[in-house]
């Protein structure tokens, strides 16, 4: 019963997003050849592609009006919120609807060599103010230098770096879930980046951070004085004005036990792979990124330490607000002995606006001893205010 | 050994000399009709690149790291500004670690710099969404009234004369040159738009109030129900009455939107649909920023005849 409630509500809201997106039309004026003229221009509409877009994850910002708000900083808020219902399998997830978080950024410049970015997020059910993010960057030192440096989120690897309202998904790939935890690998320290010049004029960036390395589920937590250290390579191709293709490489390590004898080190690779063809880019495109991880955890002989986990998806662009997403998750557990976590995911994702996301997402989950469960969600986000530029 | 040194410091000063003598100035421009009046701002003394494509829609252009290459290597930098470039420019300006083009700095060129601006909205910021993509500062598209060529020029010859200020009596008389040769253009387009003041068509997205404003025809609605927002089949139903009623039959569309709802429209009125060029580049015929406006008001012209001819 409480499924059906559910789904009903689902599909309501979906309905009423959709309805919306139409809600520029005034149907008062429409009398009965002018629906019939209506329904005819619906159908010759539709022989098309769908209709377009924009980059999904391209938000104009709205600059603050009036003298009395210039000097503050850019401020956006983004609310995630999401229902989900366990459709089949044992029902051990949750059920229901939650608001993950509101979070809020404050964005500035602050004078001619720096920039600041915060991000809060309030958690409601923990009653909680959450500092995601605080960091200083110096935008131009020697030796064509960039530096980070406060509490942000690791450049490991290519997810890690998206806030989680954002991710393409309703949730997180498994394998940075199991080996970073459910908000990902935030670290506080020094980032250090650098452009590397080469002979073929390509961009190769180099990152060298060093971290009090609190992550819990990768390290010790902040019990002790031990750093991480963390590199992470980037090379980027063009290989048409159409596609394009990233590949990096990341390293992580630090220590892992109370007595800073242990050591856990975290390799990644990850391809993305990017197709929009630029004078039909507001309709078309289509993304394939993949990420591997495979960590090195001592955690005293003769236990397990090695584990790996993979997840690769696909997003396809199949009309101006239209999105399609398929992914696979496979990723071991560091604990346990042979213990394995799959997911396949699908999503369709709606943006009525470049301010609003619906999501309907369906998540089948095997573990290794068995038990398969497959929830379907609903996620609706919305933003306002300043929402800065995202990088590629 | 003195002699040693000597002809070392020769050598690396020759060097460098000769080396800053050869080098042309590097501008990177976010659109390509910043690029093509550089060009003819800077001569053989520049070397210019554009980041955005014609045929691309400027507001959403990928911010890819190649970009990131180009401008790191920039001595000057040309962007819209107004909001245009929000959503790609930060991310490669402020990952070029080049203080040349950074925010604020002399190489560092908001194009838009006194110029007068059209669509400055009123209402307060809070409200200002539910009116589609609005521009908070006014409409971006300035670079379609050719009089704000001049104001364009004027801005990028100064930081060409910042940037190499033994170069600047030649890049005085090429300013000069330009705004000549714009002028004479201008009052050729006048003369060919004059006998179309006041003549309306429609159009798909917001783009071209500084052509209209500057030419005198008349862009009575558009395809698009509020910027940004793909038309639903009912605001078509209201947009065909309109223009039967007004007998309006021409509907100008870039060419990176779908002309679908263009299309039909214009099959239900007899009309026709009108590619015109959004930015040097859109077509291979535009070629630089005098070929813009050609094409597109021969364009506009050749409809407009037609239009006479059926009428």
């Amino acid at each position: 019963m409480k499924q059906l409630i559910f789904i009903l509500s689902m599909l309501f809201w979906g309905g009423t997003a959709l309805l919306a997106q139409q809600g520029d039309s005034d149907s008062t004026s429409v009398d009965s050849s002018d629906a019939a003229l209506e329904s005819e221009l619906a159908k010759m509409l539709s022989e098309d592609e769908l209709d377009v877009t924009k980059s999904q994850r391209i938000v104009p910002v709205i600059a603050s009006a009036g003298v009395s708000s210039n000097m503050n900083p850019n401020i956006g808020i983004i609310t995630k919120f999401t229902g989900d219902a366990v459709v089949g399998g044992e029902s051990g997830e949750k059920e229901g609807f939650r608001l993950h978080e509101v979070e809020t950024s404050f964005q500035m410049v602050i004078d001619p060599y720096a920039r600041a970015d915060i991000f809060v997020a309030v958690v409601p059910g923990e009653e909680a103010v959450e500092l995601e993010e605080a960091f200083i960057t110096f935008l131009s030192l020697p030796a064509g230098l960039r530096a980070e440096v406060g509490i942000f989120r690791s450049r490991f690897g290519r997810l890690n770096q998206i806030h989680p309202p954002e991710v393409t998904f309703v949730d997180y790939p498994l394998p940075l879930e199991m080996y970073f935890g459910e908000e990902g690998l935030v670290e506080t320290g020094i980032s250090l980046s650098v452009l590397i010049p080469n002979p073929w004029d390509q961009f190769w960036e180099g990152v060298l951070e060093v971290t009090n390395g609190d992550n819990e589920t990768a390290f010790n937590g902040n019990a002790t004085n031990d750093l991480a250290y963390t590199g992470h390579f980037i090379t980027f191709f063009d290989i048409n004005d159409n596609s394009t293709l990233e590949l990096g490489g990341s390293v992580i390590s630090g220590k892992n036990d109370l007595f800073g004898n242990r050591r856990t080190n975290i390799y990644g690779v990850d391809l993305t792979y990017k197709w929009k063809p630029l004078d039909r880019g507001l309709y078309k495109s289509f993304t394939w990124q993949s990420e591997l991880l495979l960590v090195n955890k001592n955690v005293g002989a003769p236990q397990k330490s090695n584990a790996a986990g993979f997840y690769s998806y696909l997003t396809w662009q199949i009309g101006r607000r239209w999105y399609v997403s398929g992914r696979y998750d496979r990723a071991e557990s560091i604990e346990t002995v042979s213990d394995l976590e799959e997911k396949y995911v699908a999503a369709l994702t709606f943006f009525p606006s470049n301010f609003q996301t619906v999501r309907f997402q369906s998540t089948t989950k095997k573990e290794s001893n068995g038990v398969t469960n497959t929830i379907l969600s609903f996620q609706l986000n919305f933003a306002i205010g300043a929402h800065g530029a995202h990088t590629y | 050994m003195n002699h040693k040194i000597k002809y070392l410091i020769i050598i690396i000063l020759s060097a460098t000399t000769f080396g800053t003598l050869n080098a042309k100035i590097k501008i990177v421009a976010t659109l390509p009709n910043f690029a093509s009046i550089a060009k003819e701002l800077g001569g053989d003394k520049v070397d210019v690149t554009s980041i955005a494509k014609g045929y691309q829609d400027p507001h959403f252009v990928d911010p890819k790291p190649s970009f990131i290459v180009k401008m790191k290597k920039a001595d000057i930098l040309i962007w819209a500004g107004l909001d245009l470039e929000v959503g790609w420019l930060p991310p490669l300006l402020e990952n070029s670690r080049n203080s040349k083009i950074l925010w604020g700095a002399k190489g560092n060129v908001d194009a838009s710099k006194g110029v007068p601006l059209l669509e400055v909205p009123t209402i307060p910021a809070a409200q200002l969404r539910a009116g589609g993509d609005i521009h908070v500062f006014g409409n971006p598209h300035y670079w379609m009234d050719p009089h704000n060529a001049k104001i364009i020029a004027e801005n990028i010859s100064n930081a060409l004369m910042q940037a190499s200020p033994s170069d600047r009596d030649y890049f005085k008389n090429r300013k000069n040159e330009f705004i000549k040769k714009l002028d004479v253009a201008i009052i050729k387009w006048e003369e060919l738009m004059k006998p179309y003041v006041g003549r309306k068509i429609i159009a798909y997205h917001n783009s071209w109030p500084y052509l209209e404003t500057r030419f005198g025809f008349e862009i009575a609605d558009f395809i698009e129900p509020k910027p940004g927002i793909p038309p639903s089949p009912s605001h078509l139903v209201k947009l065909i009455k309109q223009v039967k009623n007004e007998k309006i039959r021409i509907i100008i569309i870039s060419p990176y939107f779908n002309a679908k709802p263009a299309n039909v429209i214009s099959d239900k009125i007899g009309g026709r649909v009108v590619k015109m060029a959004p930015s040097v580049g859109a077509f291979d015929e535009v070629q630089d920023y005098f070929d813009l406006f050609d094409y597109n008001l021969n364009n506009l012209v050749e409809a407009f005849k037609w239009e006479e001819s059926i009428n």
